[in-house]
């Protein structure tokens, strides 16, 4: 299983690197109990700082996606979040929404897009 | 034993790894800058239609270097021989490999210089999720059989040595042997960004090279610890006695010889086929870092080792 950033994504880089992990458990790629490289491998691998990563495993560690244990590494603690606040689900979801509005997609083409990246998303998965 | 026999096992293992390494020439390196087909030249990415026009000249070039460098090893084995000095003739495995990273390495880094200073940065890499451990490449248990089998030489020699052994064998040896532990460590954990595309056939090849190389080097150093041992044991405890034990050793030395001859025949020729249409390692460069064909810290290693080897065969040789 492999985990892709982009120099060109907007996102701050250690963002990628928690979004891409995020959604390889929530395709079930990435399965509760699984074992995930240490910081100093994926920081080599990528050539980035130490810290990049390790950002990145603490907002999972806080989210609750992973568990990190002394001498075992970083863990996939769950496929599912912590956070359950409604409101705070929405916000990412009405951001992402505006934009495809702005990017001039209509009701349908906007429907067809969520359902394609969200069969995209279970598809290695299987069923939630 | 006779003269005879004495020079026998010199020549007949020198004889050997010399057919060995001539036949890896002609099947593996002679076309090796090619291996990843006609887009690259030595991991450098080329213009189409390179080998028609310049490439002639950069394989030449090669060829000529691979040529005289195995001119150097049929010399340490040639000069010896007519000379009868058949103690002389592992002078040739050390040479080999000072003569094969300095030469070659060299040309492989003056090449990129020349040819491949700045190559294409990829905007996009991967990573793999695997987990990679120390001991999934390096069985400790192993390392510490192979420090007792030298421990065991040393402590033959130092209390029961007669006095026709050389000091010069097992102190090469024991550098050797455990010089090649900081490689197998810099190896087990070198790592590269993967390119976007096929991202799985390039991580397979490279755990492929990876262990490729781990291999070959784990089956060099048994080879090299079962000498010491044969040659421990030869002056050290009485012959009559103990000649099954020096020819058990000679055994061991001898099917590690053919495992690490099978591995490399075999291996190279597994990954030559795998990366075949795959970008071969150090022609690319992440968005984080400068394109590396070397492993992080291999070539300091490359040439600490090689530098200590020289250094060693220079000073047992005056």
């Amino acid at each position: 299983m492999f985990l892709t950033v982009d120099f060109n994504d907007k996102r701050p880089l250690y963002q990628q690197v928690a979004d891409g992990i995020k959604a390889l458990i929530a395709r079930g790629v990435l399965r509760e109990g699984m074992t995930l490289p240490s910081v100093r491998q994926v920081a080599g691998d990528l050539g980035v700082n130490l810290n990049t990563i390790a950002v990145a495993y603490r907002e999972l560690q806080e989210e609750g996606f992973l568990a990190v244990r002394h001498g075992a590494g970083a863990v996939v603690a769950s496929r599912r979040s912590r956070e359950v606040d409604e409101d705070a689900l929405r916000k990412p979801l009405r951001t992402a929404l505006t934009q495809l509005v702005l990017a001039g997609l209509n009701d349908r083409e906007i429907a067809g897009f969520v359902q394609r990246e969200l069969e995209w998303l279970l598809e290695k998965g299987g069923s939630r | 034993m006779s003269a005879e026999g004495n020079a026998f096992l010199p020549l007949a293992s020198a004889s050997l790894v010399l057919a060995v390494r001539l036949f890896f020439l002609v099947r593996r390196l002679w076309d090796y800058p090619l291996n990843h087909g006609p887009g690259f030249f030595l991991g450098v990415a080329v213009e189409p239609g390179f080998y028609e026009g310049p490439g002639i000249r950069w394989l030449k070039r090669y060829r000529t270097l691979l040529l005289a460098q195995h001119a150097i090893l049929v010399s340490a084995f040639v000069v010896p021989v007519a000379l009868h000095r058949w103690n002389d003739l592992p002078v040739m495995a050390p040479v080999d490999v000072i003569t094969f990273f300095s030469m070659i390495g060299g040309f492989i880094l003056w090449t990129r210089r020349r040819l491949g200073a700045s190559p294409p940065r990829l905007s996009s890499v991967a990573v793999t999720l695997d987990a990679r451990r120390l001991s999934d490449y390096i069985s400790w248990p192993m390392e510490a059989m192979v420090a007792a089998f030298l421990a065991f030489s040393w402590a033959l020699l130092f209390t029961h040595g007669d006095l026709h052994f050389r000091w010069q064998w097992p102190v090469l040896i024991t550098y050797a042997v455990m010089g090649m532990l900081p490689g197998k460590i810099i190896l087990a954990r070198y790592s590269f960004p993967l390119p976007p595309e096929r991202t799985e056939e390039h991580h397979r090849w490279l755990e492929a090279n990876r262990r490729y190389s781990l291999r070959v080097m784990e089956s060099m150093r048994w080879f090299f610890v079962a000498i010491l041992a044969g040659y421990a044991v030869r002056h050290g405890l009485p012959s009559g006695k103990t000649i099954w034990l020096q020819w058990s050793f000679l055994a061991v030395a001898a099917a590690a010889f053919l495992l690490m001859t099978a591995i490399l025949i075999r291996g190279s020729g597994q990954l030559a086929a795998m990366g075949r249409d795959l970008r071969p390692v150090g022609s690319w460069a992440g968005p984080f870092q400068p394109a590396r064909l070397m492993l992080r810290g291999g070539l300091a290693w490359s040439i600490l080792y090689c530098a200590g080897l020289a250094a060693l065969l220079v000073f047992f040789g005056r």
